[in-house]
C-alpha cells in the first residue's frame, strides 16, 4: 500500500483559513475554488476541517472576492464533491448520525469524528453500525499526553495511547492524530507520540500537527511509520509544494503514489 | 442507457459526480420497472454483504438482475461491496448467498505488514488482461477502502491484482465486470474505466 501524503484544509465559516496553535485564523482562500488546485495536482486524498463555532456561516462580509461562498458545511460538501475524484474526507461540528448521513450524502467518503465521541457514549457504535468503519475517521486532538476536544479547550481525562486503542476496539476506521502544540508551527511531527500509537494500532494513522518542509514527511515516515502524513499551511503557501513534497518522498525510496498529471480522462 | 442501482445502503453521490464530470448520461435505478430501461448497470456499494443482498431482494432487484445479466447479457460493472455480491457468498455473512455470477468467495484479508485493516489507500494494481482502456501488463494505482476481498475459483477471471500480496483488484467474465477499488476516487484512471464501461 502506498504512503499517502494529504492536504488538509481548515475552514471557517466557509472559507480556508491557516492555524496556528489553535488559535489565529488567517482567510486565505476559498475552499470550492481550492479544489480544482488539489485536482491538478492528483492528490491522494484531501481532508476538510471545519472549526467553524456555529451550524450556518455567518458571512458579514460584502467582499467579492468571496461571494459564491456557501451557506453551510452540507452545502460546502456537496460543491467540492463535484469536482473531487480522490477520496475526499471532512469533520468538524458533527453532532449527529443524520449530520453522518448528510455529509456522506453530499459527497463525502470519510467523516470524521471528535468531540461528540466524548459526549455521546455510544455514538460511535451506533455510527459504526449504520455506516461501518470505513466511513468513520477520528481526529485525536492532544496537548502533551493528553487528548483534547472541544477545539482543544477540554482536556478530557484520556491518555492518547488509552484513547486511540478503545477507538479502535469500538471500530474506527482510521485515526489523525493531531498535535495541536504544533499546529502551524511549522517544528515537524511528534515523531515519539505518532510511533507509539502507529505500533499499537491496527488502523491506518494519519500524521497532522507540525510539518514545516518536506524532509518533515520524510522524517516522520522513516521514523514513525504512519499510513499517511498530513499537512495543511505548507501546502498553501508554497507553490508546487505538493508536487515538489512527493519527490522528496520518492527520491527516499517511500513507497508513494506517483501521479503527477493533473485530472483527464482518457 | 446506464443505470446505477441504488440498494440506499450506500452513497450514489460520488459515483453520480464522476459520471456527470465525464459527460455520460445515467438513470438511478429506484424501482423495478427502470430495469426495463437500461442496458448497462453499475452496481455500487458499501456496506455488509448481508445488508447488500437484503437490499437487493427486498427492492424486488434481485430477479431483474440475474435476467439482465445472466439471460440477457447486459453489461454489469460492480463496485467494492457491489463487486464482492457478484460472487457465491462471504465470510462476513455466511448466513445469506451471494448473486453467484462469478464462482468464488469473499474472505476477510489476512493480517500484513504491508497494510492495515481496513485495508486503505492507493495500491499499485498489475492488469493481468485487457480491462476497459488498459492493457495486460499495464501497472496503474487505484484507491482501495475495504476489508474483506474476492477469491475467485476460476484465476482467468481476474483482471487485475496488486502482486505484493496477491489481493484481488478487479475482474472480468464475458459481460461481467466488477473493481474492488473505486473508480470514482480513483482520479484520471478511475474516471477511464467509468467513461469506458458506460461506452461499451
Amino acid at each position: 500500500m502506498r504512503k499517502r501524503l494529504i492536504p488538509s484544509i481548515f475552514l471557517k465559516n466557509g472559507l480556508i483559513i491557516r492555524s496556528e496553535d489553535f488559535k489565529i485564523h488567517q482567510i486565505i482562500g476559498n475552499p470550492i475554488t481550492e479544489v480544482d488546485r488539489y485536482n491538478e495536482w492528483a492528490v491522494d486524498e484531501i481532508i476538510y476541517i471545519d472549526i467553524s463555532k456555529d451550524i450556518n456561516y455567518d458571512f458579514r462580509r460584502d467582499d467579492h472576492k468571496y461571494k459564491d461562498i456557501v451557506k453551510n458545511k452540507f452545502e460546502l460538501v456537496k460543491e467540492v464533491s463535484k469536482v473531487c475524484f480522490v477520496p475526499l474526507a471532512f469533520g468538524g461540528g458533527i453532532r449527529t448520525i443524520e449530520d453522518i448521513r448528510k455529509i456522506l450524502k453530499n459527497g463525502a467518503d470519510k467523516v470524521i469524528l471528535n468531540t461528540i465521541l466524548f459526549t455521546e457514549n455510544d455514538f460511535l457504535e451506533k455510527a459504526v453500525s449504520i455506516f461501518g468503519s470505513q466511513a468513520l475517521v477520528a481526529c485525536v486532538d492532544y496537548i502533551g499526553d493528553y487528548v483534547y476536544h472541544s477545539h482543544a479547550t477540554v482536556n478530557s481525562g484520556k491518555k492518547v495511547l488509552d484513547w486511540c486503542e478503545e477507538l479502535e476496539k469500538r471500530g474506527i476506521g482510521e485515526i489523525v492524530l493531531n498535535s495541536v502544540e504544533r499546529d502551524g508551527k511549522a517544528i515537524g511531527y511528534d515523531i515519539q507520540i505518532i510511533s507509539h500509537v502507529v505500533e499499537n494500532s491496527e488502523v491506518p494513522i494519519i500524521a497532522l500537527g507540525g510539518a514545516g518542509d518536506y524532509f518533515d514527511f520524510i522524517e516522520c515516515f522513516q521514523e514513525a511509520n504512519p499510513s499517511a502524513v498530513a499537512a495543511g499551511n505548507l501546502f498553501h503557501f508554497k507553490e508546487l509544494s505538493y508536487y515538489y513534497g512527493k519527490q522528496s518522498l520518492l527520491s527516499t525510496g517511500i513507497n508513494i503514489r506517483q501521479e503527477w498529471e493533473s485530472l483527464k480522462v482518457l | 442507457m446506464l443505470g446505477i442501482i441504488n440498494l440506499e445502503i450506500s452513497n450514489l453521490t460520488s459515483v453520480l459526480n464522476a459520471l456527470e464530470y465525464v459527460s455520460i448520461n445515467y438513470i438511478v435505478i429506484e424501482k423495478t420497472t427502470d430495469f426495463f430501461k437500461v442496458n448497462k448497470i453499475i452496481l455500487p456499494g458499501v456496506g455488509t454483504f448481508a445488508a447488500g443482498m437484503t437490499a437487493l431482494k427486498e427492492k424486488g432487484f434481485y430477479e431483474h438482475l440475474c435476467n439482465a445479466v445472466l439471460d440477457e447479457k447486459r453489461p454489469i460493472l460492480g463496485i467494492c461491496l457491489g463487486q464482492q455480491l457478484l460472487f457465491s457468498s462471504s465470510e462476513e455473512s455466511p448466513e445469506v448467498n451471494g448473486l453467484d455470477f462469478l464462482k468464488g468467495k469473499v474472505v476477510k484479508i489476512p493480517k500484513n505488514s504491508d497494510y492495515n485493516i481496513p485495508r486503505v489507500g492507493w495500491a499499485e494494481s498489475a492488469f493481468r488482461k485487457d480491462f476497459f482502456s488498459f492493457n495486460v501488463g499495464d501497472k496503474e494505482d487505484f484507491y482501495y477502502i475495504h476489508s474483506y476481498s474476492v477469491q475467485p475459483v476460476n484465476d482467468e477471471v481476474i483482471a487485475v491484482i496488486t502482486e505484493a500480496n496477491g489481493i484481488v483488484g478487479a475482474v472480468s467474465f464475458e459481460n461481467i465486470y466488477g473493481c474492488q477499488f473505486h473508480p470514482e476516487k480513483s482520479h484520471s484512471n478511475g474516471l477511464r474505466i467509468l467513461k469506458n464501461f458506460a461506452e461499451l
